[in-house]
């Protein structure tokens, strides 16, 4: 057979006799070899068995294992269920707080300890001169081998159950164990291989790519971001990604540079699969604060239509918190200026039939709302609001103001009316109080089913307007309860929902009930800039919600870029992180927060150290020449 | 005279002697020591030959079986090299020592300066194919590789080889064509 193809391909190979001759010179001679063995069985018998080196029996070496089993694999399922995160152990009262407390540390912990065990591990030569593994052990290394290439796929399905069972913390910690467990099973199958004698460079170089592939797969790529929830990690979900992209890119050109070979395989996973996963959800660096600044210098604020002018005033606020100048928009002032000239003027006069009848016949074409946006966002000088304060319903609307004494609809598209009130007069101090007390009566019943975020944003910003911050700090407690109702902790995050932001109606105190959306998450954050956040309330979990609303690879924001809500949530991610700021943690924290993306990174450097001494210690193995 | 040998371990030594020898050699031994260590796992293997599990006539048997006692000779061997503070690696079969026979004989020169390029596993397939006949069934087991596998690691070998005694600018078109 050999011969065959060798005749075939005769004029690309070295001939077959060349070879033979090559070898002649070493090749023992039959008989001698023979009578050699014959001596030695001689000597044997004369010597009796005693001498026998037993220890050179493969089959005995199964036989020493068997006692050596600490612990059954019943035994130890058990072991691991009680310390799985969301997964009831006592009665129906879930995971202990002990439990909650140490897991983080103690991944943490065992990926240091995997990591400084492989150091050594990884390093064939520690394998030298240890015995040969036992048959058991050999077959478990030959299936690790064929399981491979589906490991990415197992630990992605399972990353999914456990997301299902215990929420997306619990799939943090599940992918944690895992990198540690890639760690061990590296070091294991390189020890195993080298003490079987099939260790060499290309196939530790295989088995490794295969594993960091099977990381990248489970770990992250495969729905990975969408259901991790990492609140405490800086980083993110995509420092995983990053880590072992980079790793497996490094790894692969690793193995090219020592070997001087790129085999096909290796090629398409360095130039296509990467860059392709890449593009999908690696998270790419940018500016925030200038993505903002962009967004709303982009944003089409048309006076004459409502759209977008809503979302202005976060990106607005966002950037003002950050100190920096206000946009000057000179074309949406131009449009404004130009409206209120167009506005119709009405005399002041009180509500009537009548009146709501010539009003809706002569309104002006801009809506309320675009005012109360336009004065949030500076966009109206004072004499303008003087004027506006004359023109169209305004007139009434403002005595109305006055003169009612009933709860305010905060807030209300008619927000402009208080800065018209502020620069068309100067109010008195009964006037000031007047309002004060209706916007007291306004704040939200906590027991109600309302946007109680939504208004409790509108009387902060009032009483803020009329100089009354003491007011909002004797609200504070209230205001707090009211943030954390309507905070969605993991334990309350709706299944397949992310947890860390803030919901519009908290009608259920029930677990896995309510689910997070941008625009309570923008309002609470803005009233967290006036009052600070609750001690219980985690603003790095808040953090790491409106992180995960914004696009932050290459495909995404191709894809959704262009959303209004991204924007949202990105001017509101800008206010928490640069307005407002994060607390201070300890290094420990930190570390503990970081622990999948250390991780990570602990599995990829061992991973290009096995790669590395694969290839050296085989280049310092000389052997025979012919 | 030596002493006649049971019909099941002369079969063994004519299947398994070259690939065991050549795998021992690229284990970092001298042929010497190759051929000493190869003796002493065909005595090895007959003396515990009652706990071989499966048929003595089948290589895929009897090929892992002797590679695990080469392997563990091997090792016991390096530690005793290692407590008697010896060099470990000869210094005998190196590149530059000639082979007295081949020593005229540029082609094998250029192929010989060619193998200490390729890479190990191409090596070690070709010491345990070509030093004496073999078939790639032995080989295989000895590899703990399919047949299919041994075949195309050779073909793969064979032409590196070809390829790096080209690069070296050594003729040996001639030997091809």
């Amino acid at each position: 057979m050999t011969q065959n193809n060798d005749n075939a391909n005769g004029n690309k190979m070295v001939e077959e006799q060349e070879l033979r001759a090559l070898f002649a010179p070493r090749r023992a001679d039959a008989a001698q070899f023979s009578a050699g063995i014959a001596q030695r069985l001689a000597a044997a018998a004369n010597a009796g068995d005693d001498d026998n080196p037993t220890d050179t029996d493969v089959g005995d070496s199964n036989a020493s294992h068997v006692g050596k089993q600490p612990l059954g694999t019943q035994a130890f399922g058990k072991q691991a269920a009680s310390v799985l995160p969301g997964v009831p152990v006592a009665g129906a009262s879930g995971k202990s707080l002990l439990t909650t407390l140490t897991l983080p540390f103690l991944l943490l912990l065992g990926a240091i300890a995997a990591f400084v065990r492989g150091l050594r591990g990884v390093d064939p030569a520690t394998y030298r001169d240890q015995p040969q593994p036992s048959a058991r052990a050999s077959k478990t290394n030959r299936a690790f081998q064929v399981v491979l290439p589906c490991i990415g796929s197992l630990l992605g399905t399972a990353a999914i159950v456990t997301f299902f069972v215990g929420g997306g913390a619990a799939a943090t910690h599940l992918i944690t164990l895992c990198l540690i467990l890639a760690m061990l099973t590296m070091t294991w199958h390189i020890g195993q291989s080298a003490r079987s004698g099939v260790s060499s460079s290309v196939h530790t170089g295989r088995v490794v790519i295969m594993l960091l592939l099977a990381a990248v797969f489970g770990c992250w790529a495969w729905l990975g971001s969408m259901i991790v929830f990492d609140g405490d990690s800086a980083f993110g979900h995509y420092g995983v990604g990053w880590v072992l992209c980079l790793g497996t890119a490094a790894a692969g050109l690793l193995i090219v540079v020592q070997s001087r070979h790129l085999d096909a395989g290796l090629g398409m996973i360095l130039f296509l699969v990467l860059p392709l996963l890449g593009a999908t959800a690696l998270k790419l660096p940018s500016d925030t604060e200038a993505r903002v600044r962009s967004h709303l210098a982009n944003l089409s604020l048309d006076p004459e239509t409502t759209s977008n002018w809503s979302q202005a005033v976060d990106l607005a606020q966002a950037l003002a918190a950050t100190g920096a100048a206000p946009l000057p928009l000179p074309l949406v002032r131009a449009r404004l200026a130009k409206a209120i000239i167009e506005a119709k003027e009405f005399p002041p006069q009180p509500w009537s039939p009548e009146l709501a009848e010539q009003v809706q016949i002569d309104a002006d074409n801009v809506h309320t709302q675009v005012w109360s946006t336009a004065v949030r966002l500076n966009l109206l000088d004072r004499e303008q609001l003087q004027q506006l304060a004359r023109k169209s319903t305004t007139p009434t609307k403002l005595a109305n103001l006055l003169a009612d004494s009933g709860p305010l609809r905060l807030p209300n598209r008619d927000d402009f009316l208080l800065d018209c009130l502020l620069a068309s007069r100067e109010l008195n101090g009964q006037e000031r109080e007047h309002l004060v007390q209706r916007i007291d009566r306004s704040w939200p019943d906590l027991n109600e089913n309302t946007n109680a975020l939504q208004q409790a944003r509108g009387c902060v910003r009032w009483l803020e307007r009329l100089g009354r911050r003491d007011i909002v700090w004797l609200r504070r407690d209230v205001l707090h309860k009211l943030l954390m109702r309507h905070w969605v902790s993991q334990s309350r995050a709706a299944s397949f929902s992310r947890p860390g932001g803030f919901c519009t109606y908290a009608n259920s105190n029930s677990v896995n009930s309510i689910a997070a959306d941008i625009s309570a998450t923008a309002d609470a954050v803005a009233i967290i800039e006036s009052i600070g956040a609750p001690e219980q309330l985690s603003l790095h979990h808040v953090r790491a919600f409106l992180r995960h609303q914004v696009p932050a690879s290459l495909l995404h924001r191709v894809i959704m870029g262009h959303s209004v809500l991204i924007k949202q949530a990105e001017a509101s991610l800008l206010l928490l992180e640069d307005g407002i700021g994060l607390p201070k943690r300890g290094w420990l924290t930190i570390l503990i927060g970081e622990r999948m993306t250390l991780a990570a990174l602990m599995l990829v450097l061992l991973a290009l150290r096995a790669i590395r001494l694969s290839y050296t210690r085989e280049r310092a193995l000389v052997g025979a020449m012919p | 005279m030596a002493p006649s040998l049971d019909p099941i371990l002369e079969q063994w030594i004519a299947r398994f002697r070259g690939p065991l020898v050549g795998l021992l050699a690229s284990w970092g031994c001298n042929w010497g020591e190759a051929e000493e260590l190869a003796q002493d796992t065909f005595c090895e293997a007959w003396l515990s030959s009652k706990r071989l599990r499966g048929s003595p006539k089948d290589s895929r048997v009897v090929g892992p079986w002797l590679r695990g006692i080469a392997a563990n000779l091997h090792r016991q061997k390096r530690r005793k090299i290692r407590r008697l503070r010896q060099v470990e690696l000869p210094e005998e079969d190196n590149l530059a020592a000639p082979i007295a026979s081949d020593a005229c004989d540029e082609r094998l020169d250029a192929l010989r300066a060619a193998f200490a390029e390729l890479r190990t596993e191409h090596q070690t397939v070709l010491r345990m194919f070509y030093l004496d006949e073999a078939s790639t069934r032995e080989v295989a087991a000895l590899l703990f590789l399919t047949e299919k596998a041994v075949e195309g690691r050779l073909h793969q070998a064979r032409r590196a080889l070809r390829e790096e005694a080209q690069r070296n600018h050594v003729g040996i078109a001639g030997g091809s064509q």
